[in-house]
């Protein structure tokens, strides 16, 4: 049997775990994904003799949190089940090659499984200066895409920096940054966003795909899965926003009792991601458990908005609660606009980005070098 | 910051209140049903409700404790209760650092993850001749 007709029951097998902890692996990750029990029937079945993928995971433009936050994960978990016994076959990071042992064990990797590999990309592309920001090998991250793309199942985007840009792609994006689906515009990229993304998401989504196929994404491309409900709509501070109960600095009466954090600039109504059903490290707490707002940052741009303290703006409906403000925060809000205003006045508008709202093609050259 | 019941707002709906457990009941009893009828299976997935402690209360009771508890280790512990009415199954999944996966309701006769699967009991075989094997005089 070759390698590659392995199934992902018998990878379980060969990591001396039997076919009930394969059960309960389907069971966790159908309830994970929110799907119907009967799933996790379908699931078993499916990957019981569904070949063992090979995942290729690569890295640009990033800070490597996406991959921490994987691996960050405690004690051997569904997490590190499906990428580090099952699947993974080639991340620069994790592996003890390096030079050209490991560019060798990639190409290796690709070859034998050419056409059918799910390629992760963590970083934003740079293609400014004919790529030349971001170079392994001798080749430029753009082109290692595009060739690594040709012979991808499937392309996932994970972390909001692949995915829409992140902080490589914001202003003033000296390196000419784009996201994955910039650079490979024939197909769809699944993009996991985040900053970084949530462990479970991304092994959720990994597992879906290899079940059932491409999963139903929002119009960011995101997995509605989990990118479904904004952080709002599921957060538990929700009753104190719906009273009007806010708290206005990190240490009054409204911060010390709970109250929503609306005024101290969450972004949770416009950030559509699974931390509060979810959580973080193994479902303790997300940050505003932890009493800081959202940053919004699984959404496109999330570092231009303006600031993380600054309350979202009027145009998003909310300011009639402007209402029930002290004249602190309302002093804080008007503070806050005007640093706002004195930023984008220090900024342009990268063509990169105007690119990316009219849907043009990707621009060839640095898009700051005029 | 205070824990969220110290804090004089209520907030959410109160817990004292059953609402979601009278229909799971219905749901519960239609499954069975069919599996007496037709042998099909079926589960509810817990953790994807929400469910008030009342909720929980009120499930508990009406399912009452039943005569099966099964412990597995794989993968962390899980715990499959057959409830007072037999062919509904609790069954909790926890993660190797106790973290608890998920939760449901099985209604069938035995959950599927109990019984020894064939591939497993052929891997099983083949060790236990291999040890018999190595303890024979001569080693055949
Ligand atoms: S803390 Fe943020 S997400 Fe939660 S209710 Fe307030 S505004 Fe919404
Ligand atoms: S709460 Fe908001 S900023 Fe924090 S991780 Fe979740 S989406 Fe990102």
């Amino acid at each position: 049997m070759g390698e590659l007709e392995e199934t992902v029951l018998d990878a379980f097998r060969r990591g001396g775990l039997s076919r009930r902890a394969f059960l309960k692996f389907c069971a966790a990750t159908a309830s994970l994904l929110a799907l119907p029990p009967a799933a996790a029937t379908a699931m078993a079945e499916t990957l019981a003799r569904t070949p063992r993928p090979t995942v290729i995971y690569l890295s640009y433009q990033e800070c490597t949190a996406c991959l921490e936050s994987m691996t960050r994960s405690f004690s051997p978990t569904i997490e590190h089940l499906i990428f580090n016994n099952i699947s993974l076959a080639f991340n620069d990071t994790l592996q003890a090659a390096a030079g050209e042992a490991a560019e060798a064990a990639r190409k290796e990797a690709m070859r034998q499984a050419w056409g059918k590999y799910i390629l992760i990309v963590d970083g934003a592309v740079p293609m400014g200066a004919g790529g030349a920001y971001c170079v392994a090998a001798g080749q430029s991250a753009v082109d290692d895409l595009r060739h690594a793309a040709q012979g991808a199942a499937a392309i996932i985007a994970v972390g909001t920096c692949a995915a829409f840009g992140g902080i490589p792609y914001a202003a003033p994006n000296p390196t000419g940054a784009v996201p994955v689906s910039e650079v490979i515009r024939d197909r769809p990229v699944i993009n996991v966003s985040g900053c970084p993304p949530i462990p479970e998401v991304m092994t959720g989504v990994v597992v879906y795909y290899l079940s059932f196929g491409m999963p139903a994404l929002d119009h960011q491309g995101r997995p509605l899965a989990f990118y479904g409900n904004s952080i709002h709509d599921r957060c538990y501070r929700r009753p104190f926003y719906d009273e009007g109960r806010f708290a206005h600095t990190f240490d009054d009466e409204g911060a010390r009792n709970g109250w929503c954090l609306y005024e101290l600039g969450c972004k949770g109504p416009v950030t559509y991601n699974a931390c509060a059903t979810l959580k973080w490290n193994q479902g303790t707490s997300f940050p505003i458990q932890s009493g800081h707002g959202c940053l919004g940052c699984s959404e496109p741009d999330f570092w231009d908005k303006g600031g993380f303290y600054r309350p979202l703006s009027a145009a998003t409906g909310h300011w009639p609660r402007g209402e029930v403000l002290g004249a602190a925060a309302l002093g804080g809000v008007v503070v806050g606009a005007g640093m706002a205003a004195l930023a984008r006045s220090h900024q342009k508008t990268s063509a990169a980005k105007t690119a990316k709202e009219a849907g043009s093609p990707p621009p060839k050259e640095d898009p700051h070098e005029r | 910051m205070k824990p969220i019941d110290a804090i004089p707002i209520r907030p959410a709906p109160a817990s004292d209140v059953a609402g979601n457990a009278p229909a799971l009941l219905h749901e519960i009893a239609a499954a069975l049903d069919t599996l007496l009828r037709t042998g099909r299976e079926y589960c509810i997935d817990l953790s994807a409700l929400p469910l008030s402690p009342a909720d929980r209360d009120l499930l508990r009771e009406a399912l009452g404790t039943g005569e099966v508890r099964v412990d597995l280790d794989t993968l962390g512990n899980s715990h499959i209760e057959e409830t007072g009415v037999p062919g509904v199954w609790w069954v909790c999944h926890r993660s190797e650092d106790g973290v608890l996966l998920t939760e449901s309701l099985a209604i069938c006769r035995v959950p599927e993850i109990i019984p020894a699967h064939p591939a497993d009991i052929a891997m099983g075989l083949q060790g236990l001749q291999e040890r018999m094997a190595s303890r024979e005089p001569g080693g055949h």
